[in-house]
């Protein structure tokens, strides 16, 4: 338990060392500043504990092993179910970051940046629970997947790459080329960090268009997930129960 | 020696075998998405160097060639000795038993019988991106340089042998093993940037405490001719200490093994 999170403090160190040579002299790139970078840093730290801890990635070694029997088998919904295992995933989290963020801001000393505007709060608010939904009905997605196949990680593995990309987590999406933006923002992962913590820092200027493409994506995965789980169930087998 | 080797390849292309007979597409995806990786890595380079053009002192394409070297001699090191990834497991369930009763080392057995032929596979792409690197540097590629990193691989391997020793006498002991070496690479990380950005104290503690400092900036630095070569004695000294104490530790710890699931 320690390990694994100390192993969050870690995440923090590659990235502020980077930015910390490149930008901490003073300047800025991208119309990013030390502090703002590190503001972002530390947002997608925030973010990923609250967006990204999930419970709901056990989904395909739950079809595998035959234990998803048993929720099934309980009269409630599943998905409700498995949104609820993820909020207390979420929870649990929270409650670890109370510790660590105030860590890592005494480690690190990053030059943070508190939004004081009740109107981006409350936007940023409401794209964080579109990203927990988005991620949700992700990994209810490629869990399902494993109603096929036995060979599940390779997707998987496939999926937190792209999303290590994708979702800004390396580094703010601005920063790429015009063209690469545009052609990330077409897919669902921007949503989940870049695009939340945009929204907190009141620096996106196409704030409610990107909230509309969250919802949007919401809805489609959401109908996505229903449809390839309903298809899915018809082929479970409760294989080794 | 003769017998591990040949129990090796035999583990080696049975693992094989069953990659190619149970998942060949998981096999490509998991080969695209390395790939893919270090891809996102290099855009993460381009990205801050079209701006800062220098990286404490190194050019792109310098930066670039550290990251490669990293990829290139981290996942050789990785390729053999998956077998902590399944370690706990092992203690768990009382297979670790048949490992000491075996006649071979129980050690050969917890770390190498695990090859991942993927890693084989992805080796020669990362040694063919190394090589694109090297030549973007602009420094020549000699004998003696191909020699001299391949030393080093050596004892970055005799090195990382020892810490995966002492993470696997750790699970022996308190059954803790994944998120011990998950954290291990975290650390390891940080050696895919050039080690200078940590500040003199990181830089310390990568060169003396965790030598990472081996897996990449040295050898680049030998090839930019900012290494002395003799300093690599010092390293094989300091590996060659590192493994003396894993090995006691490992001993001590299978002391307290008590094979309480079997």
């Amino acid at each position: 338990m320690i390990m694994w999170r100390v192993r969050q403090i870690f995440v923090f160190l590659i990235p502020f060392f980077i930015w910390k040579a490149v930008l901490g002299q003073g300047g800025d790139i991208y119309g990013y500043s030390f502090a703002a970078i590190m503001t972002y840093l530390f947002g997608t730290t925030v973010l990923r504990s609250l967006v990204m801890g999930s419970r709901t990635i056990d989904l395909g070694w739950m079809i595998n092993s035959g234990s998803l029997t048993i929720p099934l088998m309980r009269p409630f919904n599943i998905f409700s179910f498995f949104f609820i295992r993820d909020l207390a995933d979420k929870l649990f989290n929270l409650s670890f970051m109370f510790l660590e963020l105030p860590l890592i801001y005494l480690i690190f000393r990053p030059p943070i940046f508190l939004q004081s505007n009740p109107t981006y709060l409350l936007l940023a608010f409401g794209s964080l629970l579109l990203a927990i939904l988005i991620y949700f009905y992700i990994n209810i997605i490629f869990g399902s997947l494993a109603f096929w196949t036995r060979d599940i990680w390779a997707p998987r593995f496939l999926l937190m790459v792209i999303m290590e990309f994708a979702t800004g987590a390396m580094f703010p999406l601005d920063m790429l080329p015009i063209a690469w933006q545009k052609i990330i923002l077409l897919t669902p992962f921007p949503y989940l960090l870049y695009v939340p913590l945009k929204v907190y820092l009141g620096i996106d200027p196409l704030i409610y268009f990107h909230l509309a493409a969250s919802l949007g994506w919401v809805i489609v995965l959401g109908l996505l997930s229903k449809l390839i789980w309903q298809r899915g169930i018809k082929s479970y087998e409760a294989e080794g129960r | 020696m003769k017998a591990y080797l040949r129990v090796w390849l035999k583990l080696t292309a049975q693992q094989f075998q069953s990659q190619v007979a149970n998942a060949r597409g998981a096999a490509i995806l998991f080969i695209f998405s390395k790939i893919f990786r270090l891809a996102t890595a290099f855009v993460f380079l381009f990205v801050i160097m079209d701006r800062a053009k220098l990286l404490v002192g190194y050019n792109l394409a310098q930066a670039i060639f550290i990251l490669a070297l990293f990829n290139l001699i981290s996942s050789l090191t990785q390729l053999f000795m998956r077998g902590i990834y399944l370690f706990r497991q092992k203690v768990v369930d009382g297979t670790f038993d048949f490992y000491l009763l075996n006649p071979l080392n129980e050690l050969f057995y917890s770390l190498f019988s695990n090859t991942d032929p993927l890693d084989l596979i992805l080796f020669l792409p990362y040694l063919g991106i190394v090589v694109w690197a090297w030549i973007g540097t602009g420094f020549p590629i000699t004998l003696l340089s191909i020699l001299l990193i391949i030393l080093i691989i050596v004892i970055v391997e005799i090195m990382i042998l020892s810490w995966h020793i002492l993470i696997i006498s750790i699970g022996v002991r308190y059954l803790e093993v994944d998120n011990t070496i998950m954290l291990y690479r975290d650390l390891e990380k940080m050696a895919s940037m050039p080690i200078e950005i940590y500040g003199k104290f990181g830089s310390a503690v990568l060169t003396y405490v965790f030598p990472f400092v081996l897996m990449a900036t040295i050898p680049a630095r030998l090839v930019f001719g900012l290494f002395s070569p003799w300093y690599l004695l010092a390293f094989a000294l300091l590996a060659l200490v590192q493994l003396k104490l894993s090995l006691w530790f490992w001993h001590r710890s299978l002391l307290t093994y008590s094979s309480a699931s079997s």
